[in-house]
């Protein structure tokens, strides 16, 4: 494995700084978005590494759960917000929390138990990385999911009265609205699946290959994370959209949108 | 005296005012009143697509006993602006109606809706709801985009349908004469002082 030095990173700072200086010339505002976010990305990341290692050395569950805890609370606030019509925030964080913790924690627990079989079968290395690649996943799939129907149901309130009126029932009904909102959500995904390897080489893969890994196990990996993303997200996706289909009617069957919250509503 | 086909026992939405009557087969009421006075939300009260409160029987049996689907196919509500949700008119039915009944040419069987007028839809939503075969009609407005020769030829078809399965209608209008015309009773909704 290359040794990659404080210096070398500095040396892509000075790029980043070199880029923001060029950019500035096209639309001077994005430079100073372009600087802030790498600045935020180095300090979360080096903050991670610190804090990992810290996790990595100690071995215990109860740091390993704490960590899990911090990533599904900020996959869930991440996941609650950009929706055009939310849902109150109570049921938008709850189902957030719910559809990913779901989906991210039981296939996490899959791939370290019954894949890996690492011991023990909560060990930081393989558990954590694992669930923020899932969660990271997950989080798109279940906002850009729950943005999809919400939105699509309050612009199509009044056909889906009508069609209710004509004594279809509320299944029928919601059923082209969820079914467009999953193919939404899932498509990101697909285009994830068919691109690799071809079209782009994916940042596990490439990592683990400059890390001084064999292509092969490399590969191996990848198509592994690759697949239970796939799974997770549309695990995810199903469960937030399920539950939110359930929330837009009452008990006989009729349009309830006390829960959403239309802009300038 | 029959018992009635539909019975509303002081039903009223938060925005509207209560209302209590009883329709018996072949009858045809008239609700009139001022524009927002919540007649809309009174018949989607009835129709069961909006929470209210009061009671309702059809047949003799109540709402709540009643499953929500097959109580909408028995009262059939047609809003005064249908939004449909296909693209051709082919799609949103079972089978093909008596266009001609209502004027509306058979080639437009084919068209997609958003070639269509809108005294086109309308007629087109009529027919569509009277499919489901409803013992009660909840009519909004259903002449509202029609010329003269269309509005008496949908009068006809209502009646028509009515007297045929001795079902019962409601009907919104703000042309005094067209409910004096076609009703055998009219109610006039007011702000409750």
């Amino acid at each position: 494995m290359i040794h990659l030095s404080y210096t070398d990173l500095g040396l892509c700072a000075l790029l980043v700084i070199a880029c923001g200086g060029l950019l500035t010339l096209h639309h001077p505002a994005l430079t100073r978005q372009l600087y802030g976010s790498a600045l935020r990305c180095g300090l979360q990341l080096l903050l991670m590494g610190v804090w990992l290692s810290f996790i990595f050395t100690r071995q215990h569950w109860g740091w390993v759960a704490l960590m899990s805890v911090i990533m599904l609370g900020a996959a869930t606030l991440e996941a609650g917000r950009r929706q055009a019509v939310p849902l109150q925030a109570a049921w938008r964080y709850g189902l957030a929390l719910m559809s990913m913790g779901i989906a991210a924690l039981s296939m996490t627990m899959l791939v370290v138990v019954a894949l890996l079989q690492t011991d023990p079968w909560y060990s930081p290395r393989y558990f954590l990385p694992l669930l923020g690649m899932l969660l990271g996943n997950c989080l798109t799939g279940v906002s850009m999911g729950m943005d999809h129907f919400n939105r699509q149901v309050w612009q199509q309130q009044a056909q889906l009265e009508w069609r209710l009126a004509l004594g279809m029932t509320a299944a029928e009904v919601i059923q082209p609205l969820y079914r467009q909102s999953l193919e939404a959500a899932l498509r990101p995904t697909f285009n994830m699946l068919v691109s690799a390897g071809v079209i782009s080489l994916p940042g596990m893969m490439t990592g683990q290959i400059l890390a001084g890994a064999a292509p092969m196990e490399a590969v191996k990996y990848q198509l592994m994370i690759m697949l239970l993303l796939a799974v997770c997200t549309s695990v995810g996706i199903m469960l937030a959209l399920s539950a939110c289909r359930h929330l837009l009617f009452d008990e006989r069957q009729r349009l309830d949108l006390h829960r959403l919250q239309p802009p300038g509503g | 005296m029959t018992a009635p086909l539909l019975r509303i026992e002081d039903v009223a939405t938060a925005n509207s005012p209560a209302l209590s009557l009883s329709l018996h087969g072949g009858e045809l009421i008239g609700l009139a009143g001022p524009s927002g006075i919540g007649k809309s939300q009174l018949f989607k009260a009835v129709a069961d697509l909006l929470p209210h409160r009061g009671h309702l029987w059809l047949d003799g049996k109540a709402q709540q006993d009643i499953a929500p689907a097959h109580w909408r196919q028995q009262i059939g509500y047609l809003p005064a602006q249908v939004h449909w949700w296909g693209n051709q008119v082919a799609e949103h039915f079972n089978q093909q109606p008596p266009l001609g009944i209502l004027g509306l040419p058979d080639s437009i069987w084919h068209q997609p809706l958003l070639q269509l007028s809108t005294g086109e839809k309308q007629r087109l939503a009529l027919l569509r709801l009277l499919q489901n075969q409803p013992r009660v009609l909840l009519l909004d407005e259903p002449t509202a985009s029609l010329d003269a020769v269309n509005v008496e030829r949908v009068e006809r078809h209502v009646q028509d349908y009515l007297q045929q399965h001795q079902a019962a209608a409601l009907w919104i209008s703000h042309d005094p004469q067209q409910l004096q015309r076609l009703c055998q009773h009219i109610i006039t909704l007011r702000v409750a002082a």
